[in-house]
């Protein structure tokens, strides 16, 4: 079900890939192109986020809804699911709100696909 | 009879190759020497495929076969090369063959590996121009395609390191006026020029230049002048794509950046917004709850991800929660934090921070270019 939802996405947004992962980083579902890595996506993203976190939390920020970077080849999407993160990466050239329309629909989907499967 | 037989077949190739080198030299064509220099390949190897092919382009500079076959063939050349090159170093590290090893990487397309070399290099040699040149004629080459202006700054900023390190640098120096030209920056071309003019071969291009520069005259141009012309002449405006590496050019686009930073700060919903020089040094209070130590540290451990995971560096980051939003911008030698209110517009503002230095650096309201 998870893995479908991430195909549509990617279909919908010309994504390079996408992937639910666990709050310690382990991949629960993904759809990636081969170049992908998932394993060392889910490793980098878990790091990532746990150290952003820890810094915007000593802004007052107790918890972090979404997070993006942009960079020279791509942009990544990170929003954070009940216990798990949306990690989505997209081309430079998709288009932006286009994009965050989409992900935060398959992030819903997720959330209510893992509430009646739990 | 293995052997015999191998010894005939090779034999057999070299006659070969005799009257295909016969054909070429009596009436020669690209397709010809394309020929030529697939025997010569398997049997001599790709060196010497190489060096036949350049020969061939020398006749037909603008064969596109030869071209590819000539790219084809250099990197084949360069992986054979890399290894030997990289224990060499390991036994005796020389200036010259961190310049080769980095040439190699160059050739086989791998421009980050190649500035790592050069970094490498220039560290542990840090009196000789080899790396300081590579480096800048990676990143005039990055920046001649995708019009980056970081990379113009970089190119710039290493070449004329190497120009300080060897005066007589003509490669660096032809590099230097060439890109200075380009952004109209012809205060500083006119030197290296003028250089050129008087201990270079004669140059057509080279005199069409220097009397573009001499006929606009003007004073040497600053270095913030230079960063703000490449983002003028960049179609990303100031951007910065470059690296995260600590870089001694001018904080340029700061004192640009303020009359908009004045204009984001008073947008509806904004709490703080700092300014930063970019740097790959830790914060100076790493524990700090300021913002300006809060969004360094984010910088690096979310540039350092990106690199890990082969994006390339960060341009633009924004995290978003109940509390709040904190958007990050890398622009040219800055990096511009904004602290928001949850519901503040983070498009508006990203748009006003980006806008900034395109008005600024070089044009004017409606866009033209001020000089």
């Amino acid at each position: 079900m998870m893995k479908r939802i991430l195909e549509e996405l990617n279909d919908k947004i010309g994504a390079r890939g996408s992937l639910v992962i666990t709050r310690d980083g382990i991949p629960i579902a993904s759809t990636a192109r081969a170049e992908f890595d998932t394993e060392r996506v889910a490793a980098l993203t878990q790091k990532t986020l746990a150290a952003c976190g820890a810094m915007v939390r000593r802004l007052g920020h107790e918890s972090v809804d979404r997070f993006y970077l942009t960079a020279d080849s791509g942009r990544m999407i990170f929003v954070e699911l009940e216990s798990a993160y949306l990690v989505v990466i997209t081309r430079l050239s998709a288009d932006a709100e286009q994009v965050m329309l989409e992900v935060d629909s398959a992030a819903r989907q997720i959330e209510r696909a893992t509430r009646i499967t739990v | 009879m293995i052997s015999t037989f191998g010894l005939v077949k090779k034999l057999q190739r070299r006659r070969e190759i005799q009257k295909i080198s016969q054909e070429v030299a009596s009436d020669p064509s690209p397709a010809k020497i394309e020929t030529l220099c697939e025997r010569v390949a398997a049997t001599k190897g790709p060196r010497a495929a190489l060096d036949a092919v350049e020969r061939g382009l020398e006749q037909f500079p603008w064969s596109e076969k030869l071209q590819v076959l000539a790219f084809g063939l250099a990197k084949a050349v360069a992986k054979d090369e890399l290894e030997e090159i990289t224990r060499a170093i390991a036994e005796s590290p020389t200036p010259e063959a961190y310049g080769r090893l980095a040439e190699r990487f160059r050739q086989l397309g791998d421009e980050d590996e190649a500035i790592r070399v050069c970094r490498e290099c220039a560290a542990r040699f840090p009196q000789n121009e080899n790396a300081f040149l590579v480096e800048g004629r990676l990143r005039t080459d990055r920046y001649r395609n995708t019009g980056l202006a970081r990379d113009g700054v970089l190119a710039v900023e290493k070449l004329e390191r190497a120009v300080v390190l060897n005066e007589d640098n003509l490669r660096a120096r032809q590099l230097l006026g060439g890109l200075y030209a380009d952004i109209g920056a012809f205060g500083r071309a006119l030197p290296h020029l003028r250089f050129l003019k008087m201990h270079g071969a004669p140059d057509e291009r080279l005199q069409t230049l220097l009397d573009d520069a001499e006929a606009a005259g003007g004073s040497v141009e600053s270095s913030a002048e230079i960063a703000a012309l490449f983002a003028a002449a960049s179609p990303a405006g100031s951007i910065a794509d470059g690296d995260t590496a600590r870089s001694d050019a001018p904080h340029a686009t700061e004192p640009n950046l303020e009359p908009v930073l004045r204009d984001v700060r008073e947008m509806n919903g904004v709490r703080e917004v700092v300014t930063t020089r970019r740097t790959d040094m830790a914060p100076e209070d790493p524990d700090g709850a300021s913002l300006e130590s809060v969004a360094r540290a984010i910088f690096a451990i979310a540039s350092e991800s990106l690199v890990e995971m082969e994006m390339g560096n960060l341009r633009h980051a924004q995290i978003s929660g109940p509390q709040g939003q904190l958007l990050l911008f890398s622009l040219g030698s800055s990096e511009v934090s904004v602290l928001t209110e949850p519901r503040a517009t983070s498009q508006d503002i990203r748009e006003r921070v980006l806008s900034a230095s395109r008005i600024e650096n070089g044009r004017g309201a409606n866009g033209e270019r001020r000089r």
